[in-house]
Order: C-alpha cells, then sequence, then structure tokens
C-alpha cells in the first residue's frame, strides 16, 4: 500500500535583500527587493508503507524542507502531497496521531526535567492509554537499554542518550510513519551505530514507514536499500543505493602491490592514478575494459598483489555533486569521524527570513 | 482536558527548577516596594494628600499592586519569543495539541510557587505597616476583588500572548517587546494609580483594557468602583476581543511561519 505519494511539489521561499550597515537598514524599511529562493523543484515521488527511504544531499538541498511539508509544518508552493491518505497541511489530528518527526536539532524533551515527563506529557497529549503506554515505553526503554536515565535530568545525559530518548519520545505513540531529520548528527561512532542498529530492527519489526535524511553517509548505506538523492530542490536519483555506482560511475578501483617501482608513465597507460604511496598504486580503470586491463597489468608488471573494488558510495555521490571525491565525503564517512560536520544544516531561507 | 493537567504539572515542576531565581526576585522586589511605602508614608506625613486616596489606601494600593504583579501579569511572551525564533515551535504544528491552551496552562502554572512566595512576602510587608492597610468593610467586596482580579489573570495572559506572537515576524523583538510590556503596564495601573494621571492621559487609560488587570481589581478592593458588574461586563468584552485577536494574530503567523520555514 502507498504510505506517501508526492507530485510536483514546489516550494518557493521568498525574503528580502538586505544592504549591510545602518543605512542598509534604513534603506529597507521603504524598499527592499524581494529574493526567490527555490528549496523544492518539482519533486514527485512515492513510498510504500513499511519503506525505509534515505533522503541525500548536500546542506541547502531541500530534505529537510520537503519533510517539513510532509510534516504539516511547511505548505507547499504548489504540488499535491498525501500521507496516509492525509493532506499534511491541513493538520488533522487524526493525521498527527499517525507520524512522528524526530528532528536532530531540534529537541522536545525538557532540559530540566527527567525523560520520564516528556515521555508522560506525550502520552497525554497524544491520548494514549496508560496500559498501553506502559507497554511500549517498557519495550522502548529495554531495547534502548536506558531504563536507568529516566529519572535523570535530559541536561546530565550525553547526546546519544539524549537522541535515544527523543526517539522514545516519539515513537509512544506507535507512528505509522516516522521522519528522522539528521537523526545521528553530533554522535560519537558508537551512539551511531546504536542509532541505526535500533532504526533498522524498529523498521524491520514495526512495519514503520520512515524517511531518514542525513550527511552521515553510513546511516544510508547501512539503513536504506532505496534513496532519494536531493540536489539544489531536484531529485536526481530515486532507486537502489546499489544501482547508483552503476548508473553514475563508469569505472573500478584497482589497487595493486608492485614488487618495485614502476615509472609514472607506464601506469597511467592502465588508468587514471589515483594514489600512490611507495610501491602501492590505486588505479581508476574505465568498466568496459576492465577484464583486459586487468591481464595487462598482471603481465606487463612486477604484480604481488591486485585487488578490485566498486567506487566507494561517497565518492559516487561527490561525483554526482561535482564535487572530487574527498572534498567534503571523507569527513563524514570516515569511521573515525565523530565530530559533527563544522556546518550545521539550516536551509538557507531562515537566514533570509527577516 | 487531561493533556493540559499534564502540561500544568510538568511546567510546574520545570519551574521549580528555578526556585532560587525566583526567591532572589521576590527579595529585590520586597526592597523596591518598601521603599515605595517608605516614600508614600513621608510624602503624606508632610501634610500632603494625592487626589482621592488616603495614606492607608495609598499602601493598600501599592501592597496589591505588588501581588497582581505577579499573580495576575503574565511573562510568558520571552519563551513563546524564544520558541518562535528558534523554530521549536514546529513541534506544536505536528501534535494534536492547542498553542493557546497550552501557553495559558504554561502561563498558571508558572506563577504557583511564585504565588506563594509573593504572599508570604506580601503578609510580612503587611504586619509592618498593619496598622495602615485598608481593609474592606463589606467581606462580599473580596469575592467581587477575586472575581476582578480573574479576569485580569486572562485578559492579561491574552495581551502577552498577542506580544510574544510578534516574534513571527520579527526577527529583533526584544525592545518591540519590552515597549509594549511597559505600555500595557503603565496604562494597567502599577506605577501609578490611572486616576492621577493628567486628566488627557487618565482619559485614554480609561477607554483601554489594560485598566482592567490592576486599577480595576484594586479599585474594586478599595470600594472605589460604584458599579463592579459592569466592570466585569467591560472586561469579558475585551477578553473576548483579545482572544479573537490573538486567534488571527496566531493563525496569521503560522501562514508566516510556515511560509519561511525555520
Amino acid at each position: 500500500m502507498e504510505a506517501i505519494s508526492v507530485k510536483g511539489l514546489n516550494k518557493t521561499f521568498d525574503y528580502f535583500k538586505k544592504e549591510p550597515g545602518l543605512k542598509g537598514s534604513l534603506k529597507s524599511l521603504f524598499w527592499r527587493e524581494t529574493l526567490y529562493h527555490h528549496a523544492v523543484r518539482d519533486v514527485s515521488f512515492s513510498i510504500e508503507e513499511g519503506e525505509l527511504v534515505g533522503f541525500l544531499g548536500p546542506n541547502g538541498a531541500g530534505k529537510t524542507t520537503t519533510l517539513k511539508i510532509l510534516s504539516g509544518i511547511l505548505y507547499p508552493t504548489s504540488g499535491e502531497v498525501t500521507v496516509l491518505g492525509h493532506v499534511p497541511w491541513k493538520r488533522e489530528a487524526a493525521y498527527q496521531r499517525q507520524f512522528s518527526i524526530v528532528m536532530g536539532q531540534k529537541n522536545q524533551l525538557w532540559w530540566d526535567l527527567p525523560a520520564r515527563e516528556s515521555f508522560a506529557l506525550n502520552r497525554d497529549i497524544y491520548e494514549i492509554d496508560r496500559g498501553r503506554y506502559e507497554r511500549i515505553l517498557g519495550e522502548l526503554v529495554e531495547i534502548m537499554g536506558i531504563g536507568h536515565l529516566l529519572d535523570v535530568q535530559v541536561r546530565k545525559l550525553s547526546m546519544g542518550e539524549r537522541m535515544k530518548c527523543e526517539l522514545i519520545a516519539a515513537l509512544l505513540h506507535q507512528p505509522r510513519v516516522l521522519f528522522l531529520d539528521e537523526p545521528t548528527i553530533g554522535l560519537d561512532v558508537v551512539s551511531q551505530e546504536n542509532i541505526r542498529a535500533f532504526i533498522e530492527d524498529y523498521n524491520r519489526t514495526q512495519k514503520t514507514t520512515v524517511i531518514l535524511t542525513s550527511h552521515y553517509m553510513r546511516d544510508v548505506e547501512r539503513l536504506c536499500r532505496r534513496v532519494l538523492v536531493i540536489s539544489d530542490g531536484r531529485i536526481i536519483y530515486d532507486g537502489g543505493l546499489a544501482d547508483l555506482a552503476d548508473r553514475y560511475v563508469d569505472h573500478k578501483i584497482v589497487t595493486l602491490r608492485l614488487g618495485r617501482r614502476v615509472p609514472d608513465d607506464v601506469l597511467a597507460r592502465f588508468g587514471r592514478v589515483s594514489e600512490q604511496s611507495g610501491l602501492s598504486v590505486t588505479l581508476e580503470v574505465p568498466k568496459k575494459d576492465l577484464a583486459q586491463t586487468a591481464q595487462a597489468l598482471l603481465s606487463a608488471l612486477p604484480v604481488e598483489d591486485l585487488s578490485i573494488e566498486e567506487v566507494a558510495i561517497e565518492s559516487v555521490i561527490a561525483t554526482m555533486f561535482g564535487q572530487r571525491p574527498g572534498d567534503r565525503g571523507e569527513e563524514n564517512t570516515t569511521a573515525g569521524a565523530a565530530q559533527p560536520p563544522p556546518v550545521v544544516e539550516s536551509d538557507r531561507s531562515v537566514h533570509g527570513a527577516g | 482536558m487531561r493533556k493540559y493537567l499534564t502540561v500544568f504539572r510538568v511546567n510546574w515542576q520545570n519551574s521549580l527548577q528555578y526556585r532560587a531565581p525566583t526567591v532572589i526576585y521576590i527579595l529585590g522586589y520586597t526592597l523596591y516596594i518598601s521603599v515605595l511605602l517608605f516614600l508614600w508614608t513621608a510624602i503624606y506625613g508632610e501634610g500632603g494628600r494625592m487626589g482621592p486616596y488616603s495614606l492607608s489606601e495609598m499602601m493598600t494600593y501599592y501592597l496589591l499592586q505588588f501581588v497582581i504583579n505577579s499573580v495576575v501579569l503574565s511573562y510568558v511572551s520571552w519563551e513563546i519569543i524564544d520558541h518562535i525564533r528558534e523554530g521549536f515551535f514546529s513541534h506544536f504544528l505536528v501534535k494534536p495539541i492547542n498553542y493557546f491552551a497550552y501557553w495559558f496552562t504554561i502561563n498558571l502554572s508558572g506563577k504557583l510557587f511564585e504565588t506563594v512566595l509573593i504572599l508570604l512576602a506580601a503578609a510580612g510587608i503587611g504586619l509592618v505597616v498593619g496598622p495602615h492597610v485598608a481593609f474592606p468593610s463589606d467581606p462580599r467586596t473580596y469575592a467581587t476583588f477575586l472575581v476582578a482580579a480573574g479576569l485580569g489573570l486572562v485578559l492579561a495572559f491574552e495581551l502577552e500572548f498577542c506580544i510574544g506572537l510578534i516574534a513571527f515576524w520579527l526577527i529583533q523583538v526584544r525592545v518591540f517587546k519590552y515597549m509594549l510590556q511597559y505600555a500595557v503596564f503603565f496604562f494597567a495601573g502599577t506605577l501609578l494609580p490611572l486616576d492621577l494621571f493628567p486628566r488627557a492621559l487618565a482619559e485614554v487609560a480609561a477607554r483601554l483594557p489594560f485598566q482592567y488587570l490592576v486599577f480595576v481589581p484594586i479599585q474594586i478592593f478599595l470600594e472605589k468602583r460604584p458599579a463592579p458588574l459592569a466592570d466585569f461586563a467591560a472586561a469579558g468584552v475585551w477578553i473576548v476581543a483579545v482572544y479573537l485577536l490573538a486567534r488571527w494574530v496566531l493563525a496569521r503567523g503560522i501562514v508566516r511561519y510556515e511560509a519561511v520555514g525555520n
């Protein structure tokens, strides 16, 4: 069954240009130039009940805007959207009781109180009866392993613990659709992995439809079989994660260990040298010549070891967005990168909204 | 209804986290009001008289104003502004809860602790200036006063709620908010009884809704209002009018919020 249907969705933000300084401020009182930011352009997709879909794209691509429209926080400039048969921006209680949105950077938990209080508040806001509430809370707390933290003030929790509580708060009313906007942002590697494992398990056991946006390639790689890649407000890819590499990359990565040094110009005959350190060489070899080239390499060069790999998914994405691999994909995907990306995501429109 | 009872309870617990700042604020305010009371004593001691007020009536006015300032007047706009500006307002658009009712509940429960303290402080000051407090002669006046104060509380909240909603349109709302809030308090009679204003200003004040927050309830306590029922009716009309205004502003604000994101 179709859970989410989006047809021809557009969202344009208008904001005012302000010249710098006092003079600019005064001038803007009387005359302001209106600027438009097309956050979402002609986006269409359909998601089946129970699917777990990833939204990928750089900052300001329109991921968060799309999720906000699906949640009823924003209304579109044009287009048709239904989620579970409801039009989100009508904000009907019947729809609100069936979905949840977790915004990695906008906590709903009360900062100075134990998470238990925020849970109780959601219990009554969503009118969950006590017996059901206790059962669901018990289950979620057990899976997350945070039973000992329920009575600790939220501000004293680590970021990972807090995100677990945020997820619990969002799931108490057993939503059929769940929007996760950067759920792992700022978390350390272990916490990220815990959250991912939970989302994967929850989607599988509860058949909840999930849309996930993330900067962290690993979130998407681990969780989503299907991805929607958004760039500059448009969907540029909708399909399986595995097919992405086929569609956008025409080469494979061949790594060699050589017995002795080989001149660069000799190596370059077989493919583009992307990395070289000592006797270790990485080549990008066109897929169509792969078999031939591999044979040629083995016979012509003192090869001690040879391996062929697919291009890493983050490099594929980087290629799609016209960046050199490693420009920005790298920091988000390296297992050791516990730090959040330096730039916090927010749609560009916010700054112009003054 | 239960959801709002829980909002009340949770926010009450939350406000208890800020016990120390509240106590300090009340102490400071007690000092301020005491100085005012001494000032009035000195002025009256010189043989002066302020319009229709005897010394004990004047003392009572400021003592009640001291209590009403905490119990009736509302200060939630700051939180509302933060909510809207930082985008936490989004949580209210996705949950089945009424934004106006939510803040009304927060407003009430946030006052509970302060109310207890302020009544203690007022009783303490009352003990010192006791002989000068003018208590109503008719016991029914207490009930009338409570009704007037209750209406004032609702109206004060509605006005404060509207002030908070300005954040939908202005990012730098702080100065504007203080300006409006002080104007409201000034015309409510927190600084000076409205009938001591220059005539023209008093005429203006008498046509505005703000008098029902402070001035009118205290006048009722002092048995200086000839027709409290007419005051109730007028306050009621204002309550309905400002409620409709608040709903309209909120609806416009949401359209604005939806348009610009956050």
